[in-house]
């Protein structure tokens, strides 16, 4: 189908920073400085999956200038451009984002705000397109999970994971207090003001606070062009987006203490407000729909970590969370509904690191969680998580980590005689193997097991939820290798390269499915699919620091997949790939610049392709979805132009240069006749 | 210095490869959309020229098929009895210049005259074709239209949105008048909450009012509106969640209830007398409806002269199995004849069965699977001795099938 239209997508940015030098730089301890001076490295030069010494699973990497020089909005939009992942996108700035890692579905990944989990206990998905790139400093991916073995033990559980990491406020010498104004404005009405403001309340203390709007008004062209088999034009239409618009205001404040080399406190608010249309399925004779919704997130977090007696790691989170959805069908030719939930969920965990030796380090984590779904329907559930971890390091020439989680499900009572059991026990092991320390080249390969427990809608949705449901199995088998190697180019350090293959093969049972239940489309949820997946992944990756400053970063994805049902031979669907998984994606992303201290030009471009897929689950012409792809070119001048304490940033970009696409998911709508 | 040489090599092999990479991308890329042009797919049908069949012998057999909601795929399929063979989603291909093709959930198709009329529920429309072509004649906008039926120079389409009311959760829904010369909306009655099958006997139509949008409180009545004036003339409780009614050859109505999904079961409901009982309600008469509520899950009904085959299914919680059973009545005799409609076994093929339909000329037997409603259908044909003849693949959630003859 195509829902795209070719139109430009203008997005000017206008920042303003001011910052107060009235800090007297006293004794500010070295490794303040070094990490502070680490930070404006990282500043200058694109670092992307940067591999730390411990990693026995090498992340993918976005973070600094190369997530700002992407020009994305959103998380989703980054996330694009890893390796593995399919976005589920529902359109428009407004549109359900949900991300899915090697074809597991969206509940077996796991996304982390500042290392402890966003969770969704009612439908367990995450909206990446409602956290803002605005406040986020890096982005990391992980197939399977974090390389760091001092985890808590919930993050052992997912079968992939994403971690968000928010910006931490640096300071210049000196600087005290720093605040930043900016405006994004964009097609389709789009405004995006923030504020910014930084205050540095000791040497070790700082303050971050950051607010921000978002607006638009979803008004995008879509386009309906059919040809008939002999070629002819049967009919080509366009219209506007309507009921796609959002308001969104988003406010964080963070307080940090790094009291010490290895200790450091912090403290986090969140708070997201939204109200939006819902497009809605365009059918005929039917151009818009009278869905909306209403959003609030509220969350507070805390951690506190830090090295007792030398080899003891000890980590402490802690988070309640508050969200509120509101939902309504307005259309007076349908059913009225007005929905309201009201989800908390609070959180604490511990976890422990023991460096036995310096090659041999020990882990062992506790959580706890409890979540309340009320108002339209209630549930609750405590839920523990007993995780204990180890990691080999054999000379720097072989690397492993061992872990196994035990997870502990207590639902409210259930009404049939034979409840399932509600504790599964999951291990996961992961070798990464060196074998020269004269290039970097290594070989990894991991087995994991991962459960996806039934969420409330799952369970107990209204007529369709099913109490019985056992957790959904993901077993990973991933073989792969990797390569870096740094050079200089005309006695210039800092360039490097880097290439990543990987094979993997998943199998997914007891898979959670919609189930036809007795007459008129009434549904139920039962552990019925079986779903296999093999993969390739592959990203290479060149960073070039040329000579007179100017640099070249060159970076290319591509993936290939099978996911095919193997539910039921019976099936008209057996074998066929699963809806929109498509065979091939990747894409391609080039940034040539030019920097000194006060100004910097810039040409990036970036192309990301999703090939052929199916939007249903049999792979029949009428199920067809067409490639997607796009273009994005942006051409940029920055100048930082010292008006006394002022810095008046301008960034002019142009996006979109060829055919843009919105692509609507078809939704899967329970429906009563 | 040598090794460093050996890398920017490689990087230029590597850039080299991006571009090749690019350009294969490239061409794999978007082409034109097409129309989803009609799959043919030969029956084992002896091909008969159409001279041949007679009068009262279908030629063939149009299957609506629902098509989940929000997906926009109701299709039409066709059987073709002469030539002996299957047009699936014929359509597209015979109106490609409609915009966004058919449209979402068909609801109900009949042909009347020489046109065929598709009831598509969430397009919000009844389609207007011709019946020999499929090709589009014109639309009738009625909001969430369920169900048509015809007397005369009319058509008549329940709805679930009758009066914009103040009270916004009422939602009576109405009863549409069309002319079918004109395609225009008449008269407009409001009855009870979503009504779904209509009948006309004599001059009088009964709708069942589903109550769907109400549940658990669902509605329970059959309301009778005269269409003389196009007034309700009475509304009489009938049976919980009703959603079908047909009318038999004795003058009596069989409406089949949904139930409650939960303790009232889906059964099968009788009503007697019902000229007198209308009659009675406007002073003429003294008799009363007689109301049986026969002990028989029915999700979907059709009536051959004395026969009435129909097949129920109910979940089993307990199980986690629809139970799914199939029967025949004797109207007449109000007793169950037969506990079986498919003699040979191959019942047990069917999954989810959604809809059934009987040759009037030779007694063979059509029933639909639905199967998990976001996949391909099937149609099974059984011989009036219920044994398989064929099975064809439809479009998704095969449910409505009407008849065209010579």
């Amino acid at each position: 189908m195509k829902h795209f239209a070719s139109f430009r997508n203008i997005i000017l940015v206008l920042s303003l920073l001011w910052s107060s030098y009235t800090w007297s730089n006293g004794s500010v301890t070295s490794d303040v400085l070094d990490s502070l001076a680490r930070q404006f490295n990282i500043e200058e030069v694109t670092v992307t999956a940067q591999v730390k010494e411990k990693d026995v699973i090498i992340p993918q990497t976005l973070s600094g200038t190369e997530l700002k020089k992407m020009n994305a909005l959103s998380v989703a939009d980054a996330i694009r451009y890893f390796s593995g992942v399919q976005i589920k996108d529902y359109g428009g700035v407004g549109g359900l984002k949900t991300v899915n890692i090697r074809s597991m579905g969206t509940n077996h990944m796991g996304v982390y705000y500042n290392g402890i989990q966003l969770g969704n206990a009612q439908n367990g998905q995450i909206d990446l397109g409602k956290y803002s790139l605005e406040n986020i400093e890096e982005i990391q991916l992980y197939n399977g999970q974090k390389s760091d073995i001092w985890q808590s033990a919930r993050e052992f559980g997912s079968a992939g994971s994403i971690y968000l990491t928010s910006r931490r406020p640096k300071f210049k010498e000196g600087e005290t207090v720093k605040v930043k104004a900016q405006l994004r404005a964009g097609s389709f009405a789009l405004i995006d003001p923030s504020l910014l403001l930084d205050v540095r309340l000791s040497e070790t203390m700082s303050l971050s606070m950051n607010a921000e709007l978002i607006s638009s008004d979803g008004k995008y062209p879509f386009r309906y062009r059919r040809v008939t088999p002999n070629g002819e034009l049967a009919y080509d239409t366009t219209a506007i987006r309507q009921n796609g618009d959002i308001n969104a205001i988003r406010v964080e404040a963070g307080l940090n203490h790094y009291y010490s080399n290895t200790g450091f406190w912090k403290v986090q608010l969140y708070h997201y407000n939204s109200e939006r249309g819902v497009p809605g399925a365009i059918v005929n004779n039917v151009w818009r729909n009278g869905e909306r919704l209403w959003d609030r997130n509220s969350f507070v977090q805390a951690t506190w970590q830090d090295e007792l007696f030398d080899r003891w790691s000890i980590r402490i989170n802690a988070k309640y969370a508050n969200d509120y959805t509101r939902y309504i069908n307005n259309d007076d030719k349908l059913i009225r509904v007005e929905n309201q939930y009201l989800q908390q969920e609070t959180y604490l965990t511990m976890a422990n690191k023991i460096r036995i030796f310096d090659w041999w380090d020990v882990s062992a984590a506790y959580d706890v969680q409890y979540n309340t779904l009320g108002m339209y329907m209630t549930a609750h559930r405590w839920t523990h998580w007993l995780s204990a971890a180890t990691a080999i390091n054999v000379k720097n020439y072989l690397r492993i980590q061992a872990s196994v989680l035990g997870t502990f499900v207590n639902e409210e009572a259930r009404d049939r005689d034979e409840a399932p059991k509600n504790h599964k026990v999951t291990p996961a092991l992961f070798l990464s193997l060196r074998p020269t320390q004269v290039v970097d080249i290594r070989l990894n390969a991991y087995y994991k097991q991962s459960y996806r427990y039934p969420t409330f809608n799952d369970l107990y949705y209204t007529d369709m939820g099913n109490a019985y449901l056992k957790p959904e199995l993901a077993k990973q088998h991933s073989v792969g290798i990797s390569f870096t190697q740094p050079f200089r180019i005309a006695e210039q350090k800092g360039s490097e390269f880097r290439l990543n293959a990987d094979y993997y093969y998943n199998r997914i049972s007891d898979k959670i499915i919609a189930y036809p239940k007795g007459q008129q489309f009434r549904w139920t949820m039962l552990n019925l699919g079986m779903v296999k997946i093999n993969g390739v992944d592959v990203t290479a990756q060149a960073n070039l620091l040329l000579p007179l400053q100017f640099y070249l970063t060159t970076k290319l994805q591509y993936t290939y997949q099978t996911a095919i049902d193997v539910t039921d031979p019976n099936d008209t669907y057996y074998g066929d790939q699963i809806p929109y998984i498509p065979w091939h994606s990747g894409s391609v992303v080039g940034m040539f610049g030019w920097q000194n201290d006060w100004m910097q030009y810039g040409l990036n471009y970036s192309f990301i392709y999703v090939g052929e897929r199916y939007n249903q689950q049999e792979n029949i012409l009428y199920n067809y979805t067409q490639p997607w792809y796009t273009h994005d070119m942006s051409l940029f001048g920055e100048w930082d132009i010292p008006i006394k304490n002022y810095e008046l940033r301008m960034k002019n970009s142009t996006q979109d240069i060829q055919n843009s696409k919105f692509k609507i998911i078809l939704p899967s709508v329970w429906h009563w006749t | 210095m040598y090794r460093q040489h050996n890398i920017l090599t490689l990087i230029i092999h590597h850039s080299k490869f991006i571009m090749m990479l690019a350009a294969l991308l490239l061409t794999n890329c978007r082409g034109d959309e097409i129309v989803v042009p009609s799959e043919y797919e030969y029956l084992p049908i002896e091909p008969k020229a159409e001279q041949a069949f007679d009068k009262n012998e279908p030629i063939g057999m149009y299957l609506l098929n629902e098509g989940n909601m929000g997906s926009n795929k109701a299709t039409i399929d066709y059987v073709d009895f002469c030539n002996g063979y299957y047009i699936r989603n014929i359509y597209g291909e015979r109106n490609p210049n409609v915009i966004k093709e058919l449209g979402d959930v068909g609801n109900d198709i009949q042909v009347y005259g020489n046109r065929l009329y598709a009831v598509i529920n969430c397009s919000h429309k009844v389609e207007v074709m011709d019946r020999r072509s499929c090709q589009r004649i014109g639309q009738i906008d009625i909001p969430n239209c369920r169900y048509i039926c015809f007397h005369e120079d009319k058509a008549y389409v329940s709805s679930y949105v009758g009066p914009v009311a103040i009270d916004k959760n009422a939602q009576l829904g109405a009863i549409f008048e069309v002319d079918t010369a004109t395609l225009k909306v008449t008269r407009k009655v409001t009855v009870g909450y979503q009504p779904d099958e209509l009948v006309i006997m004599d001059d009088y139509l009964y709708v069942v009012n589903s109550g769907g949008y109400r549940g658990p409180e669902y509605d329970s009545t059959l309301s009778v509106v005269s269409l003389k004036d196009f007034k309700q003339v009475k509304k009489i409780p009938v049976t919980i969640n009703p959603h079908r009614v047909r009318a038999d050859r004795y003058g009596q109505l069989w409406i089949t209830s949904r139930g409650d999904y939960k303790d009232v079961p889906s059964q099968l409901v009788l009503i007697e007398n019902v000229e007198s009982g209308v009659k009675n309600e406007q002073g003429i008469h003294n008799s009363k409806f007689i109301i049986q509520k026969l002990a028989i899950p029915s999700s979907e009904m059709v009536i051959l002269g004395d026969s009435l085959f129909f097949y129920g299914v109910n979940w089993n919680t307990q199980t986690e199995t629809n139970n799914i059973r199939y029967g025949i009545v004797d109207v007449k005799t109000h007793t169950l004849l037969s506990e079986q409609i498919i003699t040979d076994g191959t019942e047990m093929n069917i999954k989810v069965p959604y809809g059934i339909q009987i040759n009037p000329y030779n007694g063979d037997i059509y029933i639909t699977d639905a199967k998990n409603y976001v996949s391909s259908g099937q149609l099974h044909c059984y011989s009036r001795s219920g044994k398989k003849k064929w099975s064809v693949r439809t479009g998704d959630i095969p449910a409505h099938m009407c008849f065209v003859y010579r």
